[in-house]
């Protein structure tokens, strides 16, 4: 009897899990646009990165880009080939690359005084991105870093209108440090 | 690891040494061989080594029913991760021509899937349990050397449903809830 309830268990068991079809992409893909996929990295290196050298406080922030390894890889999205397939509009897919460290701190500095006389920059949002490339403000403790790249904001203008050379320094939950400058930027106080 | 093969070779060799004719019923089997690890997930990775011991009941001439537990590993270069994949497996078998020098030996089962996959870079430790049920396939060609001693020929699979895929082991997509590993052996059996 308890043989019985075994075997069953076992056969509803391998039914659940047969029950699941294939993986989706991470945006749905049509004609000629290609699917993107997610692999899932471990951080290496990041850059700062400023759109224009002259800006209003209000407009200004800086995107910071991840790059790392692949500890994780899709292999189903990963090895699809165009050549070999007959499909006139087969796009090949575009990776995605998530990335796994955990946020500790993230501290920024520019490299003069920027507001009431500190290079420490305290007035800060952080806005992460997400697989459909829609960024949301979160507080970055215990956050993952996710998908690249990051937005920072500042809240508060400088004391005075100049130029701006920032320091950004990430620590993960193993206590890696990662840091970066940006270009310099002029930043008007408007 | 070396240790331990050269330990179990040496075991083997000392049972072939003092092997006894007798008409037997209960085998013990080992075997050394390749993993391959063609499929979904894994199929970037790089099998290496793998390890098979068996102990085996006759039940009847053609018939019996065989515990296998297996060992081996894997690797990734693409994504620098290990795996140690064990299988742990009941096999009710037919064995055809056992009356002649080379036996074919058919065995299908299911048991217990268990494997510890590891991230080998430092700056960020990755690693995770997972196991699953296997449905576990085997045909083994056995040549019989005397009446307790046969060299062995193992080509094994095992297709498995995973139940235990966290989020930190691999992609968290359904996909790759299955699995495939195969392994190629040589060995030997004896028999009590």
């Amino acid at each position: 009897m308890i043989m019985k309830k075994a075997l069953v268990f076992i056969a509803l068991s391998i039914i659940f899990v047969s029950c699941i079809k294939y993986p989706e992409p991470d945006i749905p893909a049509g004609y000629g646009i290609p699917p993107t996929y997610t692999n899932y990295c471990i951080l290496e290196e990041i850059f700062g990165k400023v759109k224009e050298d002259t800006m209003i406080y209000k407009t200004y922030y800086v995107e910071v880009y991840f790059s790392g390894n692949i500890v994780k890889e899709n292999t189903l999205y990963s090895t699809v080939d165009c050549s070999k397939d007959p499909n006139p509009y087969c796009a090949l897919p575009y990776e995605q690359k998530y990335f796994l460290n955990k946020i500790k701190n993230i501290e920024i500095s520019a490299n003069k005084p920027y507001r009431n006389q500190t290079q420490e920059i305290a007035d800060i949002k952080y806005f992460f991105r997400n697989k459909a490339s829609i960024y949301d403000e979160k507080a970055y403790f215990e956050e993952e870093l996710g998908y690249s790249p990051m937005h920072i904001v500042f809240t508060e203008p400088p004391d005075s209108s100049q130029n701006f050379i920032f320091k950004i320094k990430i620590t993960d939950d193993n206590n890696n440090i990662f840091t970066c400058l940006t270009d310099s930027v002029y930043i008007e106080k408007k | 690891m070396k240790k331990v093969l050269i330990i179990l070779a040496f075991l083997l060799m000392n049972i072939v040494a003092f092997s006894q004719t007798a008409n037997s019923k209960l085998s013990l089997e080992l075997s050394v061989g390749k993993l391959f690890s063609p499929y979904r997930f894994y199929k970037n990775h790089t099998g290496y080594e793998n390890i098979n011991l068996g102990l085996a009941i006759d039940m009847t001439d053609k018939m019996g029913i065989s515990v296998s537990q297996s060992y081996s590993r894997a690797y990734s270069q693409i994504s620098n991760n290990r795996i140690l994949v064990m299988l742990t497996s009941i096999n009710p078998y037919i064995t055809f021509f056992p009356e002649n020098k080379i036996n074919l030996r058919i065995s299908a089962g299911t048991g217990l899937l268990y494997f510890y996959t590891k991230s080998l870079y430092e700056s960020c430790p990755l690693s995770d349990h997972v196991f699953g049920i296997p449905i576990h396939g085997n045909i083994a060609v056995f040549y019989n050397i005397n009446d307790n001693v046969a060299i062995n020929l193992n080509f094994d699979s095992h297709y498995s449903f995973l139940f235990n895929k966290t989020y930190k082991l691999i992609i968290n997509d359904k996909y790759y809830f299955k699995t495939c590993f195969n392994s190629v052996n040589l060995g030997l059996r004896y028999r009590f």
